[in-house]
């Protein structure tokens, strides 16, 4: 580990997106014309977003994670067997309580601005999860000090499992996981061949597990 | 089932999950394994979040092949660096990617404040197992971004200040 410095610095991952991004993206699934625009606009912010980490003196410098919907659901769009689903969604397949709708509520987490992904058919474990963040970091950062990040198998597997819809692939959510554990597995070899020296695995859902009050609903988002 | 049990057998699932994919990565002596776990930054609204110091998650992580552990502690709610490292070997093996910077609050961070909070770090780990980070990123979900750029780049300025000054000191 001689190759970084004392004191290392660096980021988690994510970065707001500008608005102009967030409008091409939502055109991109409607419109395959717009997919091009979509893609030059998320090079050109990725772009100035290392630029600026350089600027500031940052020694290991991340992509901003600007193409994805957040850190874990954007693997909805990147492997068949998941789908992207809002709150309301999920609330009317498992007819959820108002009281589940008043917990949303009260943790600032109701307005459908974060959507979930969802196990809804055998996943294909051989999709490939980060490429164009690889791609691009390689291109701006110049050498190989960057981050790549990447969902953990269990945040994954614990959010994709939904019973009423999942079942109809895998028996339960170890079984999921299993495949789960494959994705990944796939993706890191694929990340170590492509020349990544640093993978973070981003697992903040353990917290919950411990810092959760007993009976509590879901306060992870 | 006891609340502990539940947790135990939670961690212990989620435990099995992650080691194969940090096994893969330990194959290859010059790539770095990290792992980051904060509370939730989803919300500026401190009141909704989880809280709570990382003592309960040490033997979670004890138990796990990891390079380094990226965590937040720029905040009250996370407790203190001694919590972490306190009756186990942690401080022997890992790095700790240590939070100095709140992606959700907008006041910068002071460089001096940021290097002194680091010092007390360093009575646990030496220098080079030591990374700085931000407690977590400015836009975990794409709708909900933390913060603006301009108060970002002031505060990655001064985390990159903070550990110049510190290597200075070496």
């Amino acid at each position: 580990m001689e190759k970084f410095p004392a004191f290392c610095t660096t980021l988690i991952g994510s970065m707001p997106r500008s608005p102009e991004l967030l409008e091409l993206k939502k055109q991109s699934v409607y419109d395959e014309n717009k997919k091009a625009e979509y893609m030059a606009k998320a090079f050109e912010e990725t772009k100035r977003i290392v630029e600026l980490q350089k600027n500031a003196g940052i020694d290991v410098p991340v992509c901003g994670e600007l193409l994805r919907d957040n850190f874990v659901s954007f693997v909805a769009e990147k492997v068949d067997g998941i789908s992207l689903m809002s709150m309301d969604e999920i609330l009317e397949i498992t007819a959820n309580s108002d009281e589940f709708k008043e917990s949303l509520n009260q943790m600032d987490a109701s307005d459908n601005s974060m959507s979930n992904p969802i196990c809804t058919g055998r996943i294909d474990t051989d999709a490939r999860l980060v490429d164009e963040e690889v791609d691009m970091m390689k291109e701006f950062s110049g050498n190989d000090r960057y981050k790549i990040t990447i969902p953990s198998p269990y945040i994954l597997t614990r959010s994709m499992w939904l019973k009423e819809v999942s079942q109809s692939a895998y028996s339960d959510r170890k079984e999921l996981g299993a495949d789960v554990v494959k994705l990944l597995l796939n993706e890191v070899e694929h990340l170590i061949a492509s020349g990544v020296k640093v993978i973070q695995i981003d697992e903040p859902i353990v917290s919950e597990v411990v810092f959760q009050k007993p009976g509590g609903d879901n306060s992870f988002y | 089932m006891s609340e502990k049990v539940k947790i135990d057998q939670e961690l212990k699932f989620a435990s099995n999950l992650l080691k194969p994919i940090l096994a893969k990565i330990k194959e290859h002596e010059d790539v770095i394994s990290a792992m980051h776990v904060c509370r939730g930054n989803w919300t500026t609204d401190e009141s909704v979040l989880l809280s709570g110091a990382y003592d309960k998650l040490s033997k979670f992580f004890s138990g796990l092949k990891v390079d380094m552990l990226a965590l937040e502690f720029s905040t009250p709610r996370a407790g203190e660096v001694s919590e972490l490292f306190h009756n186990n070997l942690l401080a022997k093996k890992i790095i700790l990617g240590y939070g100095v910077i709140n992606p959700r609050t907008q006041t910068v961070e002071d460089v001096d404040e940021i290097v002194a909070r680091v010092e007390k770090v360093l009575e646990f780990l030496p220098p080079e197992r030591i990374w700085l980070n931000s407690d977590c990123g400015f836009a975990t979900f794409c709708n909900r971004p933390l913060n603006s750029y301009e108060i970002i780049e002031a505060k990655l300025r001064n985390m990159a200040k903070a550990a110049e000054i510190l290597r200075g000191r070496l």
